[in-house]
């Protein structure tokens, strides 16, 4: 199946069609999801309000290091099995995951000032979520500073796989050390502590984030495979004349 | 609706709470603008040279 995504020809078709698919069913989730948290969902009975941040923040964070795991899949496709098309997506899934990234980091920041009275602490999950952001941009940085794309692609991946480290770190830093940010409610062992009547508007926000996600990812990947057809056209145009 | 509205914007949380909605919308939005700008014009680039 994975030999089947390396033909571009084949992902420019497939993207074609499936890029606006994904952006419709996106903006849909959108537009049903943002006014359920916002408006519609419960207040919580001990954080209040307050706890219409967590439909921004939760899935923000949940793929924010989905988004990674991906990236670390396809470098490790690019590196061993030499995919052709696994640093393109790697490379397109980037900025996708640092945006994620960052909207967690501010909305917890929020999240933390009203309910523990604080923007930041260096614990363990806020600290080890920010060196996830860091590594975005570590790793977009380093696709920039590199001219040689197979070159780019080699060192991209290995940094990306060394990265994969802080996935757990980040995952489990709350049950590890102790932390202001509270445990895990959802995904843990026992099932979910967290009401229907906010699970569902948390799950909507979160298919909402994962289509934008995929729209996204199909649009950056058309964007790089556009760019290597115009860069080897005109590297072609240059050595004929 | 309006009464949740105007519960939710009486609430101390409610300083905190707009601000994260807007900067999602903004986000997305500036990830779409700049997919679109991207690819639109790297498209373009390739039909050209082609």
């Amino acid at each position: 199946m994975f030999a089947w995504f390396a033909n571009p020809d084949r992902v420019m078709r497939l993207s074609a069609w499936a890029l606006p698919i994904a952006a419709a069913i996106a903006v849909l989730l959108f537009l049903i999801g943002l006014p359920w948290s916002f408006l519609f969902a419960p207040a919580d009975f001990r954080q209040g309000e307050s706890v219409r941040i967590m439909f921004i923040h939760v899935p923000a964070a949940w793929w924010a290091l989905g988004i990674y795991v991906f990236m670390g899949v396809a470098s490790l496709m690019g590196l061993v099995w030499r995919h052709a098309l696994a640093d393109v997506a790697a490379r397109a899934a980037a900025p996708i995951g640092a945006a994620y990234a960052a909207l967690c980091l501010i909305t917890g920041s929020f999240w933390g000032a009203t309910t523990w009275g604080t923007w930041w602490e260096w614990d363990a999950r806020l600290t080890s979520m920010l060196v996830l952001f860091l590594t975005y941009l570590g790793y977009i940085a380093l696709w920039a500073a590199i001219e040689d794309e197979q070159r780019a692609a080699r060192l991209t991946a290995i940094l990306c796989l060394g990265g994969l480290i802080n996935i757990p770190i980040v995952h489990f830093s709350v049950d590890w050390w102790n932390s202001l940010h509270q445990p895990a409610s959802i995904l843990r062992s026992g099932g979910s502590a967290m009401d229907t009547s906010m699970m569902q508007p948390l799950f909507v926000m979160a298919f909402a984030y994962l289509f934008a996600f995929v729209a996204l990812l199909f649009a950056g990947m058309r964007t790089h495979v556009y760019r290597r057809r115009a860069l080897a056209a005109a590297l072609r145009r240059a050595r004929a004349t | 609706m309006n009464d949740a509205l105007n519960e939710m914007m009486a609430s101390e949380h409610w300083p905190y709470i707009w601000p994260c909605y807007v900067l999602a919308i903004a986000v997305f939005a500036g990830l779409a603008v700049r997919a679109v700008a991207k690819l639109n014009h790297w498209k373009r680039r390739a039909d050209d040279e082609r």
